[in-house]
């Protein structure tokens, strides 16, 4: 087997060439309107807004800031251009049940209409239903009216009077109401006159007495039924006086809005609720209505604007200045803030509210339209999710608080009527949330049926690349940066492959690029150029690192001061240094670590130290137990595996998960069992298979820089290097700082595919293989390791006999010796 | 007019009282006379003979209003609910007292009201009394009460409706008689207590007769310190007076002398067509 070579130059960063830009400045390019590497979410978000059935509302997930908004937003707004504008809406008082408010549609514009004109209306009202109330004639008439039922009563007692007066007897008024009383000299008989008076005399007196005080009671009687009916032909004089008012000014008002049915039932009902209450339209006029208790310990002039409040338009949707349909977006998705609200006032210490306190949600706002919403805030917001699901379910909105919605509360409060609604919802989420609510709410699939998956990197290539220079161009010129020279565009390029750690890919993520571009432009603002280059995307990139590289710094220089202890030099017996990566935040930067093996006599168990202690996670024992598995099947086949080896993650104090020092710990096992120290100048990284190939990890470029670092402190000694799967060198997309050293040959990487060629490149001494009899050659690692392990099992075989055996053995032994 | 003749001095006012709103008003009235004049308030309340003989008849029910139920009444019931609206009355007259800073003192008789009124009114200076009591039609202007005291009295009588007060410009009659002096002294003195304007209504059948009388009533007026307005009535009728006063939208009527408005039937058909206070100065 051919030693492994360090990599070359070339494979370690996919540079972008800056001559393959025919462009000196983005400000030559044109705008990129669509959205770059999401071809298949704006596909589905395309589907999504173009099929209208119910249930096909969309939901795009993928990281933030992958643009998900902006493509969502664009689409939208495009496709309800050309849509017709939505109707308006209006809630207006409920005469029947005032506690239902009712809805009108109204086409778009029409609402503010109704409201100015009733409103003018009103005011109109007053003027010309006082000034019908003013009249002489009317005055004459009411009090023809009232003078005629006052006469009835007041004849009726004086001829009832008249009548006693002529037999002597009298109608007095008692201090509770009315008696007669039998005279004598104009003046009441006293009761012994009247005793002395002969029987028949007494006995006509008393019926004459019986019979007026019994038509008394006839005549008082009928006087509430005389004055009801006075009070009703007044009310009827005062409804035909109002009628003859009022009238022109509706029929005015109905042929102005004579398109809308909903309205003019509307207006005949304010009509008839004016005549009816004509009395709350003048100077000293106050009626009985709904809340008059309250009402009585109001002011008259607050009760008459609180009564014409009933004859108030509530505008809730307003499209008078909309054009194509709306696209909302909900930064708050409160339960209140979707399907709106009705506001209270207190009034006399109590919390009142109608119909014109009803507030329209972004559901009204969207109805006929799109309504975009972040999923996490809904669903962070107490009942807004199954508010909206309710919505979209029954297809309206239900203004109602939610102590309504669920029933916890049972005062009287405003149950408006129910408003159709039409709404593409588009929530915004990351994957997580999404299959989550797949998973475990069953309306979720059925109401948002259309995905919209968000990638977070894509495909580089010449064309993404001249897209992504367009993009860098777009964003400039929409943020008023400066524009980007090619080496900018090239640079930016290359730092969007390292974020996504993989050369052959650029982020998606337009969040991290749009700030990148903006901390170059400053750094270019700084130096005073008008243009962007590279070295301003260097710097912009190096001071990002600096501003968050305090505890990669700190972590460094403790092993730098060997307090963390880290070889980079020499050779070392079961001992090696592995890569670990750190992520604070969004920074992940590598940090070697000191791996240790000891092996004993045992019966064939690995231990895993930090699992032992619960510092290692699960995927850190699937590692050990791999490789376990790879030691015993590799070397002790055929025999019992009679070692007991451990494990450990020298001054690891935090706890360690991931497979991928498991090529590490079992070059760390090797060296310990054949005896062969390892290049301390060497770090590795890779997980290992069961059949010893070594495959690929995550963050590889940060586990390079992290050990380059530390051996650069220390000066390169051109002996140094890591060991990296092969299967990651297509992610290599390294510093200039590492790229210089290997130019230099003072730094390599290895790309390793089996565990032989690690061990060899770490060691020094090939790895060996099996010949036609199964036997390694000798002075390789893996027959040094066989011989170990074969005499741990024969010293193991010697153990476990029994002593009678061993004596005569050792009896046999002293004979052979005799006999020789 | 001689300066020397005697000037009508009321230094005790006496309100009859009873259970109508009339009555109240008639109270306050005294009251606000008795604050500017310096006067007694005697308050008098009666209990009705003719009511507690009804009462005591055997077979006496009254009729109760607005519920028309028929109740048996007794002599203990009719006592209780009189004395009952005596202690109204003697709590009303307290409060109006005490908001004039005025003496008063309360009383209480059984007897016919109108007898019973007219003989206290003897121990008074002025007769204060609503227009009518709880009258059964609202026909009825003025009650017996205030009929007979009308004309069956010598002392000034001072007829009140509810709703109205003394706070207005005073309007007198005057026809040169001793009685009309009397009237006009009264006048001046109300006019001068309250700050409001003195109105002269002369009664003379010919602008020559009324020149006299306004250079008589000039005089005495300027030698008090006096101004007032003068208006001359060629008829002494109810009609022309009543116009007048309406004329003067708001005012308190002082008739004095010895004329026709002074009998019983014009002044109830005085009151009838106005609604303001008038008073009787014989």
């Amino acid at each position: 087997m051919a030693p492994v070579q360090p990599l070359e130059v070339d494979a370690l960063c996919l540079k972008c060439d800056p001559t393959q830009f025919s462009f000196k400045s983005t400000a030559e390019l044109e705008n990129l309107e669509e959205i770059i590497g999401q071809e298949r979410a704006v596909e589905a978000i395309e589907f999504g807004i173009g099929i209208r059935r119910q249930g096909f509302n969309l939901f795009a997930l993928g990281p933030n800031g992958t643009g998900k908004y902006t493509s969502v937003h664009q689409s939208l707004v495009k496709k309800a251009a050309s849509e017709d504008v939505p109707s308006d809406w209006c809630y207006v008082y409920n005469f029947e049940h005032p506690h239902m408010p009712k809805a009108i549609q109204l086409p778009p514009g029409k609402g503010m209409e109704l409201w100015q004109s009733m409103i003018a209306l009103v005011e109109e009202l007053f003027a010309v239903i006082s000034g019908a109330f003013e009249s002489d004639e009317y005055l004459n008439q009411k009090r023809t009216i009232e003078t005629e039922f006052q006469e009835m009563q007041e004849r009726s007692l004086e001829a009832l009077k008249q009548e006693a007066a002529t037999q002597d007897i009298a109608l007095i008024r008692t201090p509770a109401g009315l008696a007669f009383a039998p005279l004598k000299d104009k003046e009441v008989i006293k009761p012994d006159e009247f005793m002395e008076l002969p029987l028949e005399q007494r006995e006509q007196i008393e019926s004459q007495i019986e019979n007026l005080q019994q038509r008394l009671q006839e005549i008082i009687r009928q006087v509430p039924q005389w004055m009801r009916e006075g009070r009703a032909r007044v009310k009827q004089l005062n409804k035909e006086v109002a009628s003859f008012a009022v009238i022109p000014l509706f029929e005015e008002l109905k042929e102005k809005f004579k398109e809308s049915a909903e309205v003019l039932t509307y207006l005949d009902a304010v009509q008839e609720d004016v005549i009816e209450h004509n009395g709350m339209f003048l100077e000293s006029g106050d009626e009985a209505g709904p809340g008059a208790a309250a009402a009585a310990l109001l002011p008259s002039s607050q009760n008459k604007e609180s009564f014409a409040n009933r004859y108030q338009v509530n505008v809730i949707v307003d499209n008078s200045q909309s054009q194509g349909a709306p696209v909302i977006y909900e930064p708050n998705p409160t339960y209140t803030n979707l399907v709106g609200r009705s506001e209270h006032i207190a009034q006399m210490g109590a919390l009142m509210t109608d119909f014109t306190l009803l507030k329209p949600g972004s559901l009204h706002q969207a109805n006929g339209g799109y309504l975009i919403v972040d999923a996490r805030k809904l669903l962070l917001q107490p009942y807004s999710w199954e508010g909206l699901k309710r919505a979209l379910q029954g297809e309206v909105i239900r203004i109602e608080s939610p102590g309504q919605a669920y029933g916890l509360v049972s005062t009287v409060a405003l149950e408006p009527q129910a408003i159709p609604l039409e709404v593409k919802v588009v929530l915004l989420g990351d994957r997580m949330l999404y299959y989550l609510l797949h998973q475990n709410d069953p309306d979720f699939s059925e109401l948002f049926k259309v995905a919209a998956d968000f990638e977070d990197q894509m495909e580089r290539n010449d064309d993404t690349n001249m897209a992504y220079a367009r993009l860098i161009g777009t964003l400039a010129r929409k943020e008023e940066l400066r524009h980007f020279d090619p080496s900018g565009v090239a640079r930016v390029i290359e730092r969007s492959a390292r974020m996504v750690g993989d050369s052959i890919k650029l982020s998606a993520h337009m969040q991290s690029v749009a700030d990148l571009l903006r901390e170059a432009d400053y750094w270019a603002g700084v130096d005073g150029n008008d243009l962007v280059n590279g070295e301003h995307v260097l710097k912009a990139i190096e001071a990002q690192i600096r501003r968050t590289s305090r505890i990669e710094e700190r972590m460094r220089e403790s092993i730098l001061r060997e307090t963390v202890l880290i070889d980079t030099e020499g050779e070392k017996l079961g001992q090696i240094n592995g890569l670990s990566v750190l992520m604070m935040g969004n920074y992940a930067f590598g940090k070697p670590s000191r791996i240790t093996a000891r092996v004993r006599m045992g019966s064939g168990e690995v231990v895993d130290i930090e699992r032992q202690v619960e510092l290692g996670g699960p995927l850190h024992s699937k590692g050990i137990l791999i490789l376990s598995s790879y030691l015993g099947s590799a070397f002790a086949a055929d025999r019992p595996l009679s070692l007991s080896a451990s494990l450990v993650f020298e001054q690891s104090y935090g706890g360690v998960d991931g497979d991928s020092a498991s090529s590490a710990e079992l070059y760390a096992l090797l060296s310990a069992l054949s005896r062969v120290p390892i290049r301390q100048s060497l770090a590795v990284t890779g997980s290992v298979n069961q059949h010893g190939q070594v495959q690929a990890i995550g963050g590889v470029n940060e586990k390079i820089e992290g050990f380059f670092e530390i051996c650069r402190a220390r000066d390169l000694t051109g002996d140094q290097g890591v060991l990296i799967p092969a299967a990651n060198v297509k992610h290599l997309m390294l510093g200039q700082d590492v790229i210089d050293a290997v130019a230099d040959d003072k730094f390599h990487i290895y790309a390793i595919d089996t565990i032989e060629q690690g061990i060899e490149v770490l060691t020094g001494v090939a790895a060996g293989e099996k010949d036609e009899e199964g036997h390694y050659p000798e002075g390789t690692i893996n027959h040094k390791v066989v011989a170990r392990l074969e005499e741990m099992a024969e010293t193991q075989r010697e153990f476990n006999r029994p002593p009678e055996d061993k004596n005569q053995e050792e009896a046999v032994d002293s004979e052979e010796e005799d006999q020789s | 007019m001689e300066d020397n003749e005697q000037e009508l001095s009321i230094r005790r006012i006496l309100v009859a009282l009873d259970a109508s709103t009339h009555s109240l008003a008639a109270l306050e009235a005294a009251a606000d006379l008795a604050a500017n004049l310096g006067a007694e308030l005697i308050g008098l309340f009666v209990e009705d003979e003719n009511l507690l003989h009804l009462a005591a008849l055997p077979f006496s029910d009254e009729v109760r209003s607005p519920s028309a139920i028929r109740q048996p009444m007794s002599s203990d019931e009719m006592e209780q609910q009189l004395r009952l609206q005596a202690r109204q009355a003697r709590r009303a007259l307290a409060k109006a007292a005490e908001r004039s800073h005025a003496r008063w003192s309360f009383r209480t008789v059984r007897g016919q009201v109108t007898a019973s009124v007219l003989s206290a009114a003897l121990d008074a200076d002025l007769l204060a009394l609503g227009r009518i009591s709880r009258p059964i039609s609202q026909q009825s202007r003025l009650g017996s009460t205030a009929r007979a005291a009308s004309t069956r009295t010598e002392r000034p009588v001072l007829f009140m409706k509810h709703g109205s007060n003394l706070n207005y410009p005073v309007l007198v009659t005057y026809d040169g008689t001793p009685a009309a002096h009397q009237g006009l002294a009264t006048a001046a003195n109300m006019a001068q207590a309250s700050g409001d304007d003195l109105n002269v209504v002369l009664l003379a059948k010919t602008l020559e007769d009324a020149v006299p009388l306004r250079e008589e009533a000039t005089k005495w007026l300027i030698r008090r310190g006096l101004t007032a307005e003068f208006h001359w009535l060629p008829e002494t009728t109810v009609v022309m007076l009543a116009d007048m006063v309406k004329a003067a939208e708001n005012c308190v009527l002082v008739l004095g002398g010895d004329n026709p408005l002074l009998h019983a039937e014009a002044i109830q058909e005085l009151l009838d067509s106005t609604d303001c206070p008038v008073m009787l100065v014989r």
